[in-house]
């Protein structure tokens, strides 16, 4: 299968910690990749890698066969971590600011999941649970039809109604399109269906990658791997 | 990038400083009492000309410095709001998303201007009604406050990029050098005292550059402040492209 994503010998250091150690990762084309791994494993310095937010100390990084810019976020959506959205906006301003600025913005395709995701036009980001605001920055990720979507942590610190809802959103969503995605979260228990590949990351390093098929087949569910590497 | 896309990050940018001053509810409050108190005090002692409403022109000392704060705030906000990823994963060039904060913070520097030179207009209007000593004064005040405006608009552009600058050096790993350039800022923004305006305003003449007191090539540090505003911006969009610490 061909690689979106490609990554080799991939270090980054902050000081004297190193957020990715000799990082190595292939995701492949059209695939849903979960990004696995406990809290300061490197995963969101990736994560910012393939946006061009972060660059690499040394090794090699190509995603959609380009290094990682600017230009080619024209071809990624991608929803930041611990991102929260511009105070003073409403739903109908959030999505009038995908459509303004981000390219593939599909409209039409946003109000729909504005709707699905249970966001009314005007609500307005002082009044809405963190919940909501992700299910609102997701709706502007979902909304683009572009190559590439990476997500990192979209569940992160949100209620199990808005966990669900967002789950249901992305099941819905990835039926229909040909899209290569990228997930980088904790939870797995609700997220591990979504999943066709997954790359388990532990102190900056690939400790285990492949197809979610074969390492079930192999050691179990991915809470089980998640707890063997871990633990 | 196209046109109408960047004219939408200005507004986008320039949305957002608007709705702090509209939701800051106790800051109108006080202006508004502080407004009434001028009023009262002009009608009440004005006559006796124990207050001059041109010299409230000082005020125009303290710009530059808050013209930067206005910029350096702006990129602070990216961070303290969250929203520092958004920003920086559009698929824009750093020179774009940063030329939009700066073109965004002068159009909000110039509004302040104009507001101010315009209520201190209005000021001298009321002074001079109220209190009967005739217009003459008034033209004189717009012809100064003119002067002052056309010196905000030539260097605020580098107190600006200072301060898109000082933001970003907050969050890089060039954050050691942050002292030096609040140096600058401290040396650099009192630009009004250096060229003497302050005993012009007080002698009730024109500023040194517009009445031909001062010499000829102090015309030249228009360039100057524009070379070093070019400078300090183009160190800013290097700062965000290779130095930022995410």
């Amino acid at each position: 299968m061909k690689a979106a994503i490609k990554g080799e010998g991939l270090t980054k250091r902050y000081g004297k910690r190193k957020a990715l150690d000799n990082f190595d990762i292939e995701v492949p084309e059209y695939a849903i990749t979960a990004i696995l791994g406990p809290n300061g494993a490197g995963k969101s310095t990736f994560m910012r890698m393939l946006t061009g937010l972060v660059a690499p100390d040394s090794g090699s990084l190509t995603v959609l066969g380009e290094r990682p810019s600017w230009r080619q976020n024209r071809l990624v959506s991608y929803l930041p971590d611990r991102a929260r959205w511009y105070q003073g906006q409403t739903v109908e301003s959030a999505i009038e600011w995908g459509t303004k600025l981000l390219p593939e913005f599909r409209r039409d395709t946003a109000w729909e999941l504005a709707g699905s995701l249970g966001l009314e036009a005007d609500l307005e980001t002082e009044g809405m649970s963190k919940g909501q605001e992700a299910r609102l920055m997701l709706t502007l990720c979902l909304a683009r039809e572009v190559p590439l979507l990476v997500l990192d942590e979209p569940f992160s610190g949100i209620d199990m109604i808005s966990r669900e809802k967002i789950v249901l959103a992305l099941i819905d969503a990835f039926a229909t399109r040909r899209q290569t995605v990228l997930i980088c979260t904790h939870e797995i228990a609700e997220t591990e269906s979504l999943f066709d590949h997954a790359v388990f990351v532990k102190d900056g390093r690939a400790a285990l990658s492949g197809g979610v098929e074969e390492l079930r087949s192999r050691s179990g569910s991915m809470q089980d791997i998640y707890r063997s590497l871990y633990g | 990038m196209e046109r109408d896309q960047f004219a939408y990050l200005v507004r986008h940018e320039l949305k957002l400083e608007t709705r702090r001053l509209a939701r800051g509810g106790w800051f109108w409050i006080y202006a508004a009492v502080i407004a009434v108190v001028i009023l009262a005090a002009l009608a009440i002692w004005g006559g006796e000309d124990a207050l001059k409403p041109d010299y409230l022109l000082f005020a125009c000392f303290a710009f530059p410095y808050f013209f930067c704060m206005l910029a350096y705030r702006m990129i602070k906000r990216e961070w303290s709001d969250g929203t520092v990823g958004w920003w920086l994963s559009l698929p824009y060039s750093r020179l774009r998303l940063l030329s939009a904060k700066l073109v965004a913070s002068f159009a909000q520097s110039m509004a302040i201007s104009v507001l101010f030179f315009a209520a201190v207009a209005v000021l001298e209007l009321y002074y001079a009604a109220v209190n009967g000593v005739g217009f003459a004064a008034f033209g004189r005040l717009l012809e100064q406050e003119g002067e002052y405006l056309l010196l905000l608009i030539v260097y605020s552009p580098m107190l600006l990029a200072l301060g898109l600058l000082l933001g970003l050096l907050h969050k890089s790993s060039l954050k050691p050098l942050m002292p030096l350039f609040w140096i600058l800022f401290g040396l650099s923004g009192n630009v009004f005292n250096f060229l003497g305006a302050s005993a012009e305003i007080a002698e009730g003449r024109s500023w040194g550059l517009f009445d031909g007191t001062a010499p000829a090539w102090a015309w030249l540090a228009i360039p100057a402040f524009w070379l070093v505003g070019a400078a300090l911006f183009s160190g800013a969009v290097n700062i965000c492209k290779k130095h930022l610490i995410l």
